[in-house]
């Protein structure tokens, strides 16, 4: 009686579960045939599931528009911008990993508040004085706000993986003669590679999604893909079967980074605060 | 250098006594090691306190950027003209009923979808990493997918209400269905991030811990309350306060799908500031709205970030 109770309950929660994926995931899939389907297929028979797949909207991407070099200015700057973190940061959280003390705690979580500040309030002064120094339109401007913004999650990710190193290796080291900045070189961070891999991975995925910046601080040869995005719209009319096509090619990235960083997803996206 | 690990190994509590040298040396060694810490902080300090002080200059003064007349200071005059404007009142209850709508929704679903997915069932690693996928696909992309899908005459939402027997809705310009499409919106892609969270915490409930309860003949509803949500407090705090700092963010979905309207249905504090700031480019009122809009981020997610940072623990 009790054993047929509990296995109806497991066979509510699989349904519930499958109802709950399918909500989820069904418009990404929507998003995905879509970038597939002819015009005609898309909007005479809006329920079509069943269809011949046309490469079409994705040659139109590629060649027919500015999404290419959109793609690679978004790459481009993404990536300059994660080293940038990745250095900088690391260079934050090292000495606070090793030498723990009140006003390092301070600092902490004086960096961490500036995560508080919505980007749209960031964005005006900076708008106006990126201006002032002719750097609004530059590739450059993107790379030093995206540096910025990933920097406060950086620094507590790789703050809590350097902590995770054993004290005794790098107290060994120490003996050994190594100075601080071999320890963390040739030690600290072979050791915690994975975790700062991690890290770079997710500052990849933030800057890579960001279209706010983007919008505002890039100019006409310096458009990100987000930005590219948008611009399928046209006053003459929309070409969706195509935005859906340089959607997906937006979203792939991302996806594999994530994939590759699904072990530390939680602990990243809280800032390590969850493990 | 040689000395520098000796000041290291003193701080780290090693036995062995080295305490020589001059103290100006020991000092010089000390900033030493905070010397990497430099460009960083160097940084964030250039990127947040400089502009914010120039934000605040700005703010008091009249400033819009096509007007030939420049910059002149006028005192509170942009607070007074904001505070006396009845749309920055209603953007302020925009703003607050999405937060707290999609806050609260996206909270209840996540604890719920995170007990379905609490105990392995078959497919459980797939259907978990599928359920992952909204919140890793950019909001730009979402925003146009929605207004895709959301479409009034070929989109597929409408298909379906139709076949449901609910007729055809311009879901996004409509008068009533705007803002609510836009929360719905919200909630499908920032559920997950919640789930994720409180998955993984309760999953570090030791195992052991709820077979004693059960033993103990406590029911289901026992076991949530007493253990999984004491002893998940500080995740869901943590994950909370995240999704309200970044509900209040919203642009990306209403540039791609609404753009505040219809009429200013759906303009958010964040979209308002965009159109003052970079539509009309009265960066003087601009500016003047940031700070109000910094204020009440802070003062609604505040209440949080108290509790959170009673409960932070630095040493982990």
């Amino acid at each position: 009686m009790n054993n047929k109770k509990l296995r109806s309950v497991d066979l509510l929660r699989l349904l519930l579960g499958v109802i709950a994926t399918l909500f989820f995931i069904f418009p990404v899939i929507w998003m995905v045939m879509t970038g597939f389907k002819t015009g005609n297929q898309a909007f005479s028979n809006s329920s079509s599931f069943i269809f011949e797949p046309t490469l079409d909207n994705f040659h139109k991407v590629f060649f027919e528009s500015n999404f290419k070099s959109a793609l690679f200015t978004s790459f481009q700057t993404v990536s300059i911008s994660v080293v940038f973190t990745i250095l900088l940061a690391s260079g934050i959280a090292y000495p606070m990993a090793r030498f723990p003390s009140k006003r390092m705690d301070k600092l902490a979580s004086w960096i961490i508040s500036l995560r508080i500040v919505p980007p749209i309030v960031t964005i005006i002064p900076l708008f106006l004085l990126l201006k002032n120094v002719k750097l609004t339109g530059s590739m450059w401007s993107l790379v030093l706000v995206y540096t910025f913004m990933n920097i406060p999650l950086a620094v507590w990710l790789l703050r809590g993986f350097f902590k995770e190193v054993p004290r005794e290796i790098e107290e060994a080291a120490e003996l050994d003669g190594l100075d601080n900045k071999r320890i963390f070189f040739r030690i600290v961070l072979p050791i915690s590679a994975p975790g700062v891999v991690a890290t770079a991975l997710l500052s990849f995925v933030f800057a890579w999604n960001d279209f706010l910046f983007a919008n505002i601080l890039s100019g006409a040869t310096t458009r990100t893909a987000t930005v590219g995005l948008t611009e399928f719209v046209t006053p003459v009319g929309t070409a969706w079967t195509t935005i859906m096509a340089a959607g997906t090619i937006v979203v792939i990235p991302v996806w594999i980074a994530a994939l590759f960083a699904q072990k530390y997803l939680v602990r990243g996206l809280t800032m390590g605060s969850v493990k | 250098m040689k000395t520098l690990q000796i000041e290291s190994s003193v701080a780290n509590g090693n036995s062995l006594n080295r305490a020589e040298g001059s103290s100006r040396a020991r000092k010089n060694l000390h900033l030493q090691r905070y010397t990497s810490m430099m460009p960083g902080i160097l940084l964030l300090l250039a990127l947040s306190i400089f502009p914010s002080i120039y934000a605040l200059v700005v703010s008091f003064q009249r400033w819009i950027l096509t007007d030939p007349k420049g910059r002149k200071f006028i005192g509170f005059e942009n607070y007074q003209d904001l505070l006396g404007n009845p749309a920055f009142w209603h953007s302020l209850r925009v703003t607050l009923t999405f937060v707290l709508l999609t806050v609260v929704i996206e909270s209840i679903l996540a604890y719920v979808l995170a007990l379905i997915f609490f105990r392995p069932m078959p497919f459980h690693r797939i259907m978990r990493t599928l359920i992952l996928v909204p919140m890793l696909t950019a909001p730009i992309v979402v925003g146009m997918l929605a207004r895709f899908m959301f479409d009034s005459q070929f989109g597929i939402i409408n298909t379906f209400s139709e076949s449901l027997g609910l007729g055809r809705h311009d879901y996004l310009s409509g008068l009533n269905s705007a803002f609510l499409t836009i929360v719905i919106v919200d909630i499908w892609q920032w559920t997950p991030f919640l789930f994720l969270i409180f998955l993984a915490a309760m999953q570090s409930v030791p195992e052991e811990l709820i077979e004693a309860v059960k033993l103990d003949g406590a029911s289901r509803i026992h076991i949530i309350t007493h253990i999984f949500i004491p002893l998940m407090k500080y995740p869901i705090i943590v994950g909370i306060t995240l999704r309200l700092i970044d509900s209040f963010r919203v642009y990306d979905l209403i540039y791609a799908t609404t753009r505040g309207g219809p009429i200013n249905l759906t303009s958010t504090m964040s979209w308002s500031i965009y159109e003052s700031g970079f539509k009309i480019l009265n960066v003087g009122v601009a500016s003047a709205y940031s700070a109000v809009f910094l204020v009440t981020v802070l003062l609604v997610s505040g209440v949080f970030l108290k509790k959170l940072s009673k409960e932070i623990d630095f040493t982990r």
